[in-house]
């Protein structure tokens, strides 16, 4: 039971980190575009996962390869749309989308999602044992992840989104394409977010319209902001707070009422967390962006 | 003879019916300095964006290198032959870059899709470091070597100015149009740019024309003036004209004033 339980939150832990990395890494950090309802991608993944395996019955590795090809095209169509909106209004856009996503699937499925989806076999390997799910298939995602991330930091490509996101005109005297860098990015990580929401699926064997809210999303996206926007430690950082801090609290409040207001209390302490983080360390705990600001104002 | 490079033909820029640029002709030859004067708001500024493709709505044609882009486009304009490059009146460095990161930023390599996160090519990298030597043989002149590393928000305004002009230069394009570099630097940075801009015209025949507010800058340095007054442009050859002459043309123009 105990071994049970800490799986389940070392893969929550890997996939919600994969989630903030997606957000953070690939699309706030590079375009500065806030994408507050970026959920709804996790959520394609996991519904398409799920439809494809229960109702059309394929292997789940073809099922997820097929959702992933799902989340690409709405992507596209998305970010072909979106990415020459102003800031607030792409928000605004991507709360809207977030929404439709999930009515959606409520409406396809029912507001409890779908139950009994079985996990693959990884050649002759069983995965229904949750720390071979971990170790043979999250742990190898994340870590690919990670060094895509990681790359941007060591190729041109950084610093033309540097340029794209400060002086977009500048950009196109240089020849360089702002839209296509731009939609780029979101692309890759509208794919990533649409892959974990399939991983997501099959590591809890169900699909579950209340992860994708607009208030977990708005959760995953505070975390960004506290973790320290365009740097990858600051986004595992973030993803152990939205994961841990809620189980540290579960387990160390021994009250008999406070496990009814577990939640609340979650709640409250992010809260007070994302405001004394945003007064004391406005680039949030890893942030990077603004050490040239820093640099500058000691003179 | 020097080739022509940029070709402004009947040139005429209208925003909200009031006339910005009326009936503008312009011959860039390759390997000349064009100074281009005028009182504020005579639209010199407005002359450099409709060059290189940032106003849309213009009526008339440019061609560059010979060539007439079929839409009016940033991007595909500084892509026509050996390109088109353009500083601004402010510095347009990235804060968040340091000095060197800036500076390659101008250069362009072939890698710099998305598939360059998964792999770069050997040439990309060597591409990358005769670019990094390039650029720090400019910085010694300037004299912002030490400070390659340092993030360029951490530099003073004028050496954020020296870094964007420097930048255009090293685009390496054959059109370089300069707005007002010599504003706020002091007269031994004054005096390197204009070697180097005399360089780059002597030895890679390149067409660079400045915005300039003060004659005194560039008299030594322009082959040709372009006086921007009323919306018009009168060009002269500036080795006709001595000192005396230029002062009496500037009179004559700004009599309207007196």
């Amino acid at each position: 039971m105990e071994s049970q339980l800490l799986s389940s939150i070392i893969g929550s832990l890997l996939l919600y980190t994969l989630l903030i990395i997606s957000i953070n890494n690939f699309i706030v950090g590079k375009t500065s575009l806030w994408p507050v309802g970026h959920i709804g991608f996790f959520g394609i993944g996991g519904f398409l996962t799920g439809v494809f395996i229960i109702d059309a019955a394929l292997n789940p590795w073809l099922a997820l390869i097929l959702s992933l090809l799902g989340g690409l095209a709405i992507s596209v169509l998305i970010g072909v749309i979106t990415i020459r909106l102003r800031s607030d209004y792409f928000v605004i856009f991507s709360i809207a989308f977030c929404e439709i996503i999930r009515s959606s699937t409520i409406y396809l499925k029912g507001p409890a999602g779908m139950r009994g989806i079985e996990r693959p076999g990884l050649m002759g390997i069983d995965l229904g044992n949750d720390w071979y799910f971990i170790f043979l298939v999250l742990l190898p995602v994340f870590l690919g992840t990670v060094f895509i991330a990681y790359r941007f930091y060591r190729t041109p490509i950084e610093r033309i989104f540097a340029l794209v996101r400060n002086h977009e005109y500048v950009a196109r005297l240089y020849t360089l394409s702002p839209n296509y860098y731009k939609i780029g990015t979101f692309i890759l990580g509208c794919s990533i977010a649409t892959i974990v929401g399939g991983l997501y699926t099959l590591f809890t064997r169900s699909t579950d319209p209340s992860t994708i809210t607009i208030y977990q999303s708005i959760m995953v996206f505070a975390m960004v902001i506290f973790g320290g926007i365009n740097s990858i430690r600051g986004s595992i950082i973030g993803g152990l707070m939205i994961i841990i801090i809620p189980k540290i609290l579960e387990y160390s409040i021994n009250h008999p009422l406070s496990t009814y207001y577990t939640a609340q209390i979650v709640q409250l302490m992010y809260g007070l967390l994302l405001i004394v983080i945003i007064r004391f360390m406005p680039g949030g705990i890893m942030g990077e962006s603004m050490r040239w600001f820093y640099s500058s104002s000691e003179e | 003879m020097t080739p022509t490079i940029l070709e402004l033909k009947n040139v005429s820029l209208k925003i909200n019916g009031s006339t910005i640029l009326r009936d503008i002709s312009l011959n860039g030859d390759q390997g000349n300095i064009y100074g281009i004067f005028g009182s504020n708001g005579s639209g010199k500024t407005s002359l450099f964006n409709v060059i290189c493709g940032l106003h849309k709505l213009f009526t008339g044609e440019i061609k560059y290198y010979g060539l007439l882009p079929h839409r009016v486009d940033p991007i595909l304009i500084s892509k026509l032959g050996d390109g088109i490059a353009r500083s601004f009146q402010v510095p347009t460095v990235v804060n968040e870059l340091t000095v060197l990161d800036n500076l390659l930023l101008s250069h362009r390599f072939q890698g710099d899709g998305f598939l360059s996160l998964i792999y770069r090519r050997k040439s990309d990298i060597l591409l990358e470091q005769h670019a990094t030597e390039e650029i720090e043989i400019m910085l010694e002149k300037f004299k912002l070597k030490d400070k390659k590393n340092e993030y360029a928000g951490a530099l003073s305004y004028g050496e954020r100015r020296i870094l964007s002009i420097l930048a255009t230069v090293l685009t390496n394009s054959k059109i370089l149009l300069l707005d007002e570099p010599f504003a706020n630097l002091n007269i031994y940075m004054i005096d390197s740019f204009k070697e180097l801009f005399h360089y780059l015209k002597e030895k890679e025949k390149r067409l660079i024309m400045i915005i300039e507010h003060s004659p005194d800058y560039l008299m030594d340095l322009s082959d040709y003036y372009c006086h921007l007054h009323a919306h018009t442009l009168h060009q002269y050859r500036s080795n006709r004209i001595t000192n005396e002459d230029f002062i009496q043309m500037f009179k004559s123009f700004h009599h309207t004033y007196d």
